[in-house]
């Protein structure tokens, strides 16, 4: 049980430090974007702490993980995909699931359209429009979806 | 103020995302937080469905009743292509049972007749009354008049209902040499690429059934607005036979009887006038005060919520909003999704997450098997307060290719099962 706890806690952290990791390792080569790396930074760090203070609950990982993202907003910038790739990520058409895939995947994934530097695709375009933090923490999120969620 | 949360609201929240189980400790929570709260969504298209959906899909203790004043949707979404016979209307006819089943959105079809926001209460139009903690507007648009514009006779066909099939008879009965004329207002309106997109299927229909019709396309902007090379190259090269682009046309007079269009230098005759006005926010907004940008054509909202810089604890999403984000079904779903996130943040004493991303995404058909897409993402601006486009994100695909026109189905089917299902 105790064992369990530190483990949903640490999937946790981890989730959210892969986040700040980028962050730094991104903010030098980032063109400055409108969207403030230390503000999510922080908006991050504080849904951690809420959501630590809580952990004692026997809560599944998942909705841990859902519950952080909730508590950070991130969730709506997350839910972006979804137009195209389904809700939660469970694509019914011939466009990719994102859902079931690790963060580290999508994060691989989403960054390879980002810097493929093809003008004729999308998703590069798409991929383009989001900081390297945000890929990440949109990465984390959907790697916490269980699948056909909602359905 | 932001990002101050009360202990007594967080525990709601937390209730809320469904953690409540080991706060049964916590302080007697006053009146007004323990009943659960009920928002209403008015206007069940691409804004509206995906709101009720998404809120629902988010939280189980916050009850959602949408009211739609329709059985059904009829999307507008690929609905020029009933006019050349490659999607009927049962194909783009969405129920709301997905919405009902799946999620626990309460359907009621009914129009909303007004607002009473010092009650929060929306009367429906026979007169009964619902209270709401917030209410979500997703009535889209109406048209503005055009003198001597008689709309029964020249269709618009520009909204979610089966008038497209009225337009596709007509279409079918020009003979010979005939001539279909499409105007298209001043920006803003509804799908910036819509009505090229109308011309191309239309000329694409007369090229194939060889009518040796023409296609006259009024712009009242200075140039085509959106996605202008492939556009341009369709007008002059694909269809430059049979398409006739006239750029700076703003229709001023129609003579609906005679099938006559009067611009400030010309007089058009075309066997079916295809005219569709210039727009504003649906009467719902201007009934009810909420039409408040500069225009006083748009509802002006804090784009972080989509709140009513006018009256509070009303939010509008889709085309009735004004915040300069395109008027699309696309970025409609995805301003949805920001506002019932905000929505469920603000039920729980928390603020609206403070750098909200949107995005717009289209694909449009050139001829019977080829289609071009446009995209854009959009980012709140701290300093503005207002979405922007967000440098590079906006793009078109080089040329129409048949690769285009299948994912053209694929993207409009996520999007259809992202909103309705
Ligand atoms: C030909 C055409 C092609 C298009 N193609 C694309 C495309 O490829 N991509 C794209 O992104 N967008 C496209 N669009 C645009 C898209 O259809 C609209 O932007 C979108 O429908 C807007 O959604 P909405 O929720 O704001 O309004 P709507 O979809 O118009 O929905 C409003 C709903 O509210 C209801 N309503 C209104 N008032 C009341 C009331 N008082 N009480 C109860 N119910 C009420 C109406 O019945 C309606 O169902 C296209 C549009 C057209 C016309």
């Amino acid at each position: 049980m105790q064992d369990k706890r530190q483990r949903s806690i640490f999937t946790i952290k981890k989730l959210l430090l892969v986040t700040l990791v980028l962050f730094f390792s991104a903010c030098n080569v980032e063109e400055k974007k409108s969207v403030n790396n230390a503000a999510i930074e922080k908006i991050v760090a504080e849904a951690m702490v809420q959501t630590e203070a809580i952990s004692p609950l026997s809560a599944p990982r998942l909705i841990q993980a859902n519950m952080a993202f909730s508590l950070s907003g991130l969730r709506s910038v997350a839910a972006q995909c979804f137009q195209c790739h389904g809700t939660d990520g469970n694509s019914k058409t011939g466009i990719p699931s994102l859902n079931g895939l690790s963060d580290d995947t999508l994060i691989q994934l989403i960054t390879a359209r980002k810097t493929n530097n093809n003008a004729n695709d999308l998703m590069h375009k798409q991929a383009g429009a989001y900081t390297n933090a945000e890929i990440a923490v949109i990465a984390s999120y959907i790697s916490t979806l269980p699948k056909e969620m909602g359905e | 103020m932001r990002n101050k949360v009360s202990g007594l609201s967080r525990r709601h929240f937390l209730k809320m995302m469904g953690l409540g189980v080991g706060i049964a400790a916590a302080p007697i929570l006053t009146k007004a937080t323990q009943s659960r709260p009920h928002i209403i969504v008015v206007g069940g298209g691409f804004g509206g469905a995906t709101a009720a959906k998404y809120l629902r899909h988010w939280s189980k203790d916050v009850d959602v009743t949408l009211i739609e004043a329709n059985a059904s949707y009829q999307s507008p979404i690929l609905s020029n292509l009933i006019l050349n016979g490659q999607r009927s209307l049962e194909q783009l006819n969405f129920s709301y049972d997905k919405l009902a089943k799946n999620y626990g959105v309460k359907i009621i079809q009914a129009k909303v007749k007004s607002i009473h926001s010092g009650k929060k209460q929306v009367e429906l139009e026979e007169g009964k009354k619902l209270s709401y903690d917030r209410l979500i507007l997703s009535p889209g648009i109406q048209f503005m008049d055009i003198k001597g514009l008689d709309q029964k006779k020249n269709l618009h066909a520009w909204m979610p209902n089966s008038e497209i099939l009225q337009l596709k008879q007509q279409i079918a009965s020009i003979k010979k040499e005939g001539v279909f004329l499409i105007s298209i207002p001043k920006k803003p309106y509804r799908c910036p690429p819509g009505p090229y997109e109308r011309a191309c299927v239309v000329a694409d229909y007369f090229k194939r059934k060889k009518v040796g019709g023409k296609v006259i396309v009024l712009d009242a902007n200075a140039k085509v607005t959106v996605n202008a090379d492939n556009f341009m190259r369709a007008f002059y090269e694909t269809y430059k036979d049979i398409v006739e682009y006239v750029p700076q046309s703003l229709v001023e007079e129609v003579d609906s009887d005679k099938g006559v269009v009067i611009t400030e230098v010309e007089n058009y005759h075309a066997d079916v006038l295809n005219i569709i006005p210039p727009h504003q926010a649906s009467a719902l907004i201007h009934d009810n005060g909420l039409a408040n940008d500069k225009t006083e054509r748009w509802a002006a909202v804090d784009p972080l919520s989509y709140e009513s810089t006018q009256t509070p604890y009303i939010h509008i999403i889709g085309d009735s909003q004004g915040t300069g984000q395109p008027k699309a079904g696309h970025i409609a779903n995805a301003e949805a999704k920001i506002c019932a996130d905000a929505v469920l943040r603000l039920l729980s004493g928390y603020s609206p997450y403070d750098f909200p991303r949107t995005n717009s995404a289209c694909y449009t058909p050139i001829t019977k098997n080829t289609a071009t897409w446009i995209t854009s993402t959009y980012a709140y601006d701290v300093s503005s307060k207002k979405m922007k486009l967000i440098k590079g994100s906006n793009g078109t695909s080089k040329a129409p290719t048949e690769e285009n026109y299948h994912r053209m189905y694929d993207w409009a089917n996520s999007l259809f099962g992202d909103t309705f299902s």
